[in-house]
């Protein structure tokens, strides 16, 4: 479904992706590993077009991402949320649909309420965003993205700015996305999380894709020194 | 005590024309300020470059002078009459728009870029992401600084009469020159300081209102 086809990027003179290719099948659950700086939240940032790509290209359904219409086809939740802080909480999921899709407010209204309702949080739609927990902004994100109907969606670190007891609100709330089949790449350093609801891992350093495989070849077969070490030190 | 009455009468006369110019100027530049802001950011250099001038222009003269120029000034170069109260008007508007967008301006700059991104991936353009985003949160950061610049624009009333209008400040003068007392221009104190706290009543209102979402994403 989306192909990322020998994708090259720098900052300066800095490489932070080299040659990276990825194919990414509709219902597949990709989790990305690998320390700071290896380049996971640049690729996912690639994905979703906030950052232009040097070489390479970057398809969805053989269409090409930088087309403007393409954009509502990957959804992204950020690491420190983004949600627009002078909207209330259903304003936050239903402002894009109603702008962007020309969809009615009152449609617009009762989606969001249902996506509000899949991540536990119907009492909220009426609160600002400053009135709400990490983890309940992270799960309004959430639903903010999904309400543009992504045909992917990714998350780049989406608990690293959580307090360990809010991470698995957010957590279960992506493992039942996992559950309903939605394709979802998602880079963390949920080592455990992600062992369980990847069927594929992909582990990056340097900008490079250095191992890919089934949570069993990276987690527990792996031969690779390195790798070996990088997840001992997260369990 | 009994020329009381009249006098508090007449200087209400001028503090009418004093709140009219005050209320035109706050409205139109407001606005006027924030499409100056957004055209800034486009970043057409030639289109900056000329607004950096203006702006040079403007914050480098005195607001009297730029008054005196539109009422004298203005009507020679285009050849059309001017009222007093359009001439404030417009040289008011002018300047505020100016101070004022360069606040928006800079309060724009002060917005997480997350804010811009999480607009774009989900499939906004340019102005959405500007007038729905960025611009709600850029005036509720700028409403202090905007709060001194709707004070400044009362202080700046005090001007029009070197344009022959009767403002507060004139009319207490008047009075003062015809009966030689302290009474004018006490009650025209007055009605600026009731003035200039309403004024601050009416930001902090709206400080209060937006509070609740007040709030900058930090990693």
């Amino acid at each position: 479904m989306i192909s990322v086809r020998n994708i090259s990027k720098q900052f300066k003179d800095t490489p932070v992706l080299q040659d990276v290719s990825l194919e990414i099948k509709k219902g597949q659950v990709i989790g990305l590993i690998g320390p700071s700086g290896a380049g996971k939240s640049t690729l996912l940032r690639c994905i979703v077009n906030l950052e232009q790509i040097d070489s390479g290209t970057i398809c969805i359904d053989s269409k090409k991402i930088t087309d403007a219409k393409m954009q509502t086809k990957t959804g992204i939740v950020f690491q420190n949320f983004n949600l627009f802080p002078q909207k209330t909480v259903l304003e936050n999921i239903t402002l894009a649909p109603q702008i962007v899709n020309n969809i009615s407010k009152s449609k617009a209204n009762q989606a969001g309420q249902r996506l509000l309702a899949k991540v536990g949080l119907s009492d909220k739609a009426n609160q600002y965003p400053s009135e709400l927990s990490g983890g309940q902004t992270q799960r309004v994100a959430i639903a903010r993205a999904l309400a543009m109907n992504p045909e992917v969606l990714l998350f780049d670190e989406p608990t690293s700015a959580l307090d360990p007891e809010l991470t698995n609100e957010v957590l279960s709330v992506i493992r039942q996305l996992a559950r309903d089949n939605m394709t979802i790449v998602i880079a963390s350093h949920e080592m455990a999380f992600i062992r369980q609801i990847a069927d594929t891992v992909i582990f990056m350093e340097k900008g490079r894709i250095v191992a890919k495989g089934s949570p069993t070849d990276i987690f527990e077969r792996q031969t690779n020194v390195r790798i070996k070490k990088f997840i001992q030190l997260f369990n | 005590m009994n020329t009381l009455g009249p006098t508090i009468l007449y200087l209400l006369q001028g503090g009418l024309v004093t709140f009219l110019v005050w209320l035109v100027t706050v409205v139109f530049s407001l606005p006027l300020a924030v499409l100056v802001a957004f055209v800034r950011k486009m970043n057409n250099r030639f289109v900056n470059a000329i607004l950096g001038v203006y702006t040079t222009l403007v914050r480098g003269t005195p607001l009297l002078f730029q008054l005196i120029f539109v009422y004298f000034g203005v009507p020679i170069m285009f050849k059309i009459q001017l009222s007093p109260f359009c001439a404030a008007s417009l040289a008011f508007i002018n300047s505020w728009t100016i101070y004022m967008s360069e606040i928006i301006r800079g309060n724009i700059e002060g917005i997480d870029k997350g804010q811009y991104e999480a607009g774009k991936v989900l499939g906004m353009n340019y102005f959405q992401i500007m007038f729905t985003v960025i611009f709600p949160q850029a005036l509720v950061t700028a409403l202090p600084s905007l709060c001194n610049q709707a004070i400044e624009a009362i202080w700046g009333t005090s001007l029009l009469s070197t344009i022959g209008m009767d403002d507060i400040l004139k009319s207490a003068r008047v009075i003062l020159m015809r009966d030689f007392s302290m009474e004018p221009f006490i009650i025209a104190g007055i009605l600026y300081l009731l003035f200039n706290g309403a004024v601050v009543l009416l930001f902090k209102k709206i400080e209060e209102r937006t509070s609740r979402f007040r709030i900058q994403y930090t990693k």
